[in-house]
């Protein structure tokens, strides 16, 4: 069974992902600021992280940046998953090695999950 | 305080927080408004002495000229940037509303389709209520996603990522996409091509988001047994796609503010209460962004046609013609 590793302050974006990526046989784990997502990340080892942007404590881009520069977590792909529509946004997250960017308002769960199946070879 | 002083000389910075064209900048007015003084003041002095020796007239009819221009001067860069000011602020305002409009939608947009998985098994009015929900929901969406891009074109942030697209197999395959939407509402729809391949260079979420805003208003505004035709076609060296219809058509008196920001057609509201008026806004903006026109032909009651044409990249389609032709 594979982990994802939500980062996402919102409470009710984190249920709504969570009760659909559990319903699809995922192990969801859970972190609502940048800095419970950086220990998260070197204590677990997801399989994939789905990474917000704007984080209390720690902006979602230097979680990217730090989890990029680190040799036991670069390997791991993530999806930005923001509200945030700017083209610098876009940019600088594929620069920093984001695997793909998707905005929350303009994906289903289900194509979330689709993408996610799709990163993940599945 | 010499560093203050220097950044308020440097246009470019200046007027890039403003985000308005250069002429209508503070900071460069303020500078053309300095040159016109100097200007005119050589002139006076030159005028002056033409006509008196007295230096002493001449100093006061220079000093006149510099002191009423200086006042008119400052009044005029004033006004601008109170404009700049405010139109910033706008900008600004538009985004945060909108980025933080987004958020509760998305957590109220997959809440709701969570529900809506669970609940198969309720009564069929429970269903439509919560199908009712999403739909406004999705509404709302839409008038967010569409004010962020009216306001990304306004500021010039608009950033286009051009790719060679084949207009026809672009659209024909969007095109579609729409039968299962127009069978429902009783329209016909049908995509006539008539030449093909036509290459052009378009960025494809812009392309797409033009083509169906344009084919949503043609069934929008098309009754039952009605018809809508999507028409590629060649004309010279642009690539065209017209989508008509036979639906209420806009009157003559409303016809010249049809791609006016907000402008909605009389009987248009009538028909259908719902709509922001930015959808032809931002199909106009979208295509001339991408060295496009569009335009439109309609008859109240009878039915309109709107098209957009894209350049055609020179050689590209008689190239691959021929390799058609080879396989």
């Amino acid at each position: 069974m594979k982990t994802i590793l939500v980062v996402e302050d919102e409470v009710a974006l984190q249920d709504a992902l969570k009760q659909s990526f559990e319903g699809a046989g995922y192990t969801i784990m859970q972190a609502f600021d940048g800095e419970e997502a950086a220990t998260k990340l070197t204590e677990t080892k997801p399989d994939l992280v789905l990474l917000d942007l704007i984080l209390p404590k720690k902006h979602g881009f230097d979680v990217l940046k730090e989890m990029k520069s680190n040799d036991t977590t670069k390997h791991i792909p993530v999806l930005v998953l923001t509200n945030l529509e700017e083209s610098e946004d876009v940019m600088k997250s594929i620069e920093l090695g984001a695997r793909g960017y998707l905005i929350k308002a303009n994906y289903a769960l289900k194509e979330v999950l689709a993408k996610v199946k799709e990163v993940l070879g599945e | 305080m010499f560093q203050g002083f220097f950044r308020g000389l440097n246009i470019k910075e200046q007027c890039g927080y403003y985000k308005v064209s250069i002429f209508a900048c503070p900071q460069f007015l303020f500078i053309v408004m300095g040159i016109i003084i100097i200007a005119a003041m050589l002139i006076t002095t030159v005028l002056a002495r033409a006509y008196s020796d007295d230096p002493a007239v001449v100093v006061m009819a220079v000093s006149i000229m510099a002191g009423f221009l200086f006042i008119i001067g400052h009044a005029f860069v004033a006004a601008f940037q109170k404009l700049a000011e405010a139109s910033r602020m706008k900008s600004e305002f538009v985004n945060i509303v909108s980025h933080q409009l987004r958020s509760p939608l998305s957590a109220i947009k997959w809440q709701l389709e969570i529900m809506l998985e669970k609940m198969k098994d309720l009564p069929q009015e429970f269903q439509t209520t919560m199908g009712g929900l999403r739909e406004q929901n999705e509404r709302m969406i839409v008038l967010v996603n569409d004010l962020l891009e009216v306001n990304r074109i306004e500021d010039d942030r608009l950033i286009l990522r051009p790719v060679m697209i084949s207009l026809d197999s672009f659209v024909e395959q969007i095109a579609k996409g729409y039968e299962p939407l127009a069978a429902q509402a009783e329209v016909r729809i049908e995509c006539e091509i008539e030449a093909r391949p036509l290459w052009v260079f378009a960025d494809q979420s812009k392309l797409r988001w033009v083509t169906e805003n344009l084919i949503d208003n043609a069934l929008r505004y098309t009754l039952k047994q009605g018809e809508v035709t999507i028409r590629i076609i060649k004309d010279g060296a642009t690539g065209r796609i017209e989508v008509s219809d036979t639906g209420v058509g806009i009157p003559i008196k409303e016809q010249a503010q049809i791609f006016t920001k907000f402008f909605r057609a009389e009987n248009a509201i009538r028909l259908r209460t719902h709509g922001t008026g930015l959808g032809l806004y931002l199909v106009k903006s979208l295509v001339e962004a991408m060295s496009g026109r569009v335009g439109f032909a309609s008859l109240e009651g009878k039915g309109s046609t709107f098209w957009f044409g894209l350049p055609l990249i020179q050689g590209a389609s008689q190239q691959s013609a021929e390799q058609e032709e080879k396989k």
